[in-house]
């Protein structure tokens, strides 16, 4: 894969322009996730209400490629139940390990599907995706008192 | 435009030893702290190792082994002569962190120790197993905090007096993350004055200058013969004997064991085999000996001086690029650590390796203190070796500057 497919369009419009940078306010849940071999780091904010993530931001810090990926993330989380979210983010892990998936599952997040091939750089992409999996498994331990 | 390389010896003749650059010709490799490349001579040794002298060592008799035994001793031999150290205090090892290991544990289980001192800048192989054996142990562990990426004889000095003694000191020759070269001989003689033990971790020393082991006057020194152009696996720990003799060694098993019996077994009291548990990297010894042949055919002088230039050349071209941000003190040696303030060091390196075949690093450099005492995450990391040219630096500049137009 060349330069210019890693760091396709796609992936570079979402580093430019991400949308959900920020701080949520009155978010119910904050997880933060690094990855220690790359220093990157990265702090997501969810409002889950009734089953359902209502709104998502992300702050961090880290390569051209985390950063899109949890743009491409969070909106594609946003307005999905805890169920549907938790499919997303098990066909984007499968994706990027390059093992079988359900692409109708992940959306435009299947543009990171090149970094299969790199595992280095695969591991900037699933950062997010490894974090806001944390907040998923909080939310499902408070609900079920675990 | 090329500036005038100034050298001892042909830059032309030296790559045409490394058969990397035939195979890559357009690959200007600055990743040399991570490992170097190998020249020829190297590789044929490890192969006429492999077609005409191999077999385990220190156990038969038959002629082959004597072979074998007899290249694993030489090789030795001449690498402790490389090092300016006698061969009953050289021991093979499988690098630096082996041998680090090996002393941090042997010195935190003798009981005779009451302090592990260690600068925070040191590679995370040079402060993890003094940590860890400091903690598991009961010794007090002091991670001296530095200032930028410098450490002034003064402030050693200050944190050392307060120190519990007798107590140990590991430090780096060259640190890995910057090229800062420490006053390593000065402070071994403050150390000793205060009844310390030294350890030198010379991972990124030895391949760069001639170090000579008596006059260095360290107790300790380590280093790993795949950044000096020898094989993965294979380094040394040279220590003083008498010191080496009271080492309690990490692996037990065949080749250091005196007498077995089922209620208590007796070791082997001296010499460096000892510490040598198992069958050793013979090829890897082999390889390390052809290294430091190659090398001193070269001249360390000489590598020295023209690698300086490379990296004093790289500092200027760098410091000329606005967003770009030296952390590497001024002295420093074969490596300079870089970040842009626009560019991720990721997207960076990626771009440089991929587009304009440079091979930098980028990251953390196993040195996550060091890091936070420049208030970063990562940063980019350009290191220097003989094969290396002033177009290779140029190209990197022009690289940074290409990068510049495609990411912002």
């Amino acid at each position: 894969m060349n330069f210019e497919q890693l760091y396709s369009d796609f992936i570079m419009y979402h580093f430019k322009n991400n949308t959900h940078r920020g701080r949520l306010e009155g978010s119910t849940h904050t997880v933060e996730g690094s990855n220690t071999s790359c220093g990157d780091s990265i702090t997501l904010y969810l409002i889950i209400v009734r089953g359902v993530v209502t709104a998502m931001a992300f702050e961090g810090e880290g390569c051209a490629i985390s950063q899109a990926s949890a743009s491409v993330m969070t909106e594609i989380l946003e307005g999905k139940s805890l169920e549907e979210a938790a499919a997303t983010i098990e066909n984007f892990e499968k994706m990027i390990r390059g093992e079988e998936y359900d692409g109708s599952k992940i959306g435009d997040a299947a543009f990171f599907e090149g970094l299969k091939e790199h595992p280095m750089r695969a591991k900037c992409a699933i950062l997010p995706w490894k974090t806001v999996a944390k907040a998923l498994v909080s939310n499902q331990q408070k609900k079920t008192g675990a | 435009m090329s500036l005038k390389e100034t050298c001892d010896f042909s830059i032309k003749e030296v790559r045409k030893d490394f058969p990397v650059f035939r195979h890559h010709p357009s690959l200007a490799y600055l990743d040399n702290a991570a490992t170097s490349q190998k020249p020829q001579s190297v590789i044929d040794a490890v192969n006429r190792f492999y077609e005409r002298e191999n077999a385990n060592v220190h156990r038969a008799v038959y002629p082959l082994a004597e072979k074998s035994t007899a290249l694993y001793e030489s090789s030795r031999c001449e690498v402790a002569r490389f090092i300016g150290a006698a061969r009953d205090e050289l021991v093979f090892t499988k690098g630096s962190t082996e041998s680090l290991n090996i002393v941090a544990n042997a010195l935190a289980t003798s009981g005779l120790y009451k302090t592990f001192v260690v600068p925070t800048f040191e590679h995370h192989s040079n402060f993890l197993p003094w940590q860890y054996h400091s903690l598991k142990n009961g010794i007090k562990f002091v991670a001296l905090p530095i200032m930028g990426a410098e450490l002034t004889m003064r402030e050693v000095a200050e944190s050392l007096t307060g120190v519990e003694s007798p107590f140990v000191f590991s430090l780096g020759g060259l640190i890995n993350a910057t090229g800062y070269r420490t006053p390593f001989e000065a402070l071994n003689e403050l150390v000793h004055s205060l009844g310390g033990l030294t350890v030198i971790d010379g991972a990124q020393l030895v391949p760069h200058e001639s170090i000579d082991f008596k006059k260095v006057n360290a107790d300790f020194l380590v280093f790993s013969g795949h950044k000096m152009l020898a094989e993965t696996g294979i380094g040394c720990l040279v220590g003083r004997s008498e010191l080496l003799d009271d080492l309690t060694p990490l692996a037990f098993g065949g080749g250091m064991v005196d007498r077995v019996s089922v209620e208590a077994s007796s070791y082997a009291k001296e010499g460096v085999s000892r510490l040598e548990g198992g069958t050793q990297n013979i090829s890897g010894a082999v390889s390390l000996a052809a290294a430091c042949r190659y090398l001193n055919k070269i001249g360390m002088s000489a590598i020295h001086d023209y690698v300086s230039h490379l990296t004093e050349t790289a500092r200027e071209m760098l410091k000329k690029i606005s967003d770009v941000t030296v952390y590497s003190p001024t002295v420093s040696h074969a490596i300079l650590l870089f970040s842009h303030k626009k560019i991720h060091s990721h997207d960076l390196a990626e771009f440089l390796g991929r587009t304009q075949g440079v091979a930098i690093r980028s990251g953390h450099h196993c040195a996550q203190l060091q890091m936070e005492a420049f208030g970063i995450n990562s940063a980019c990391r350009a290191s220097f070796y003989l094969y290396n040219t002033v177009e290779d630096v140029e190209r990197l500049i022009e690289g940074i500057r290409k990068a510049e137009s495609w990411f912002l």
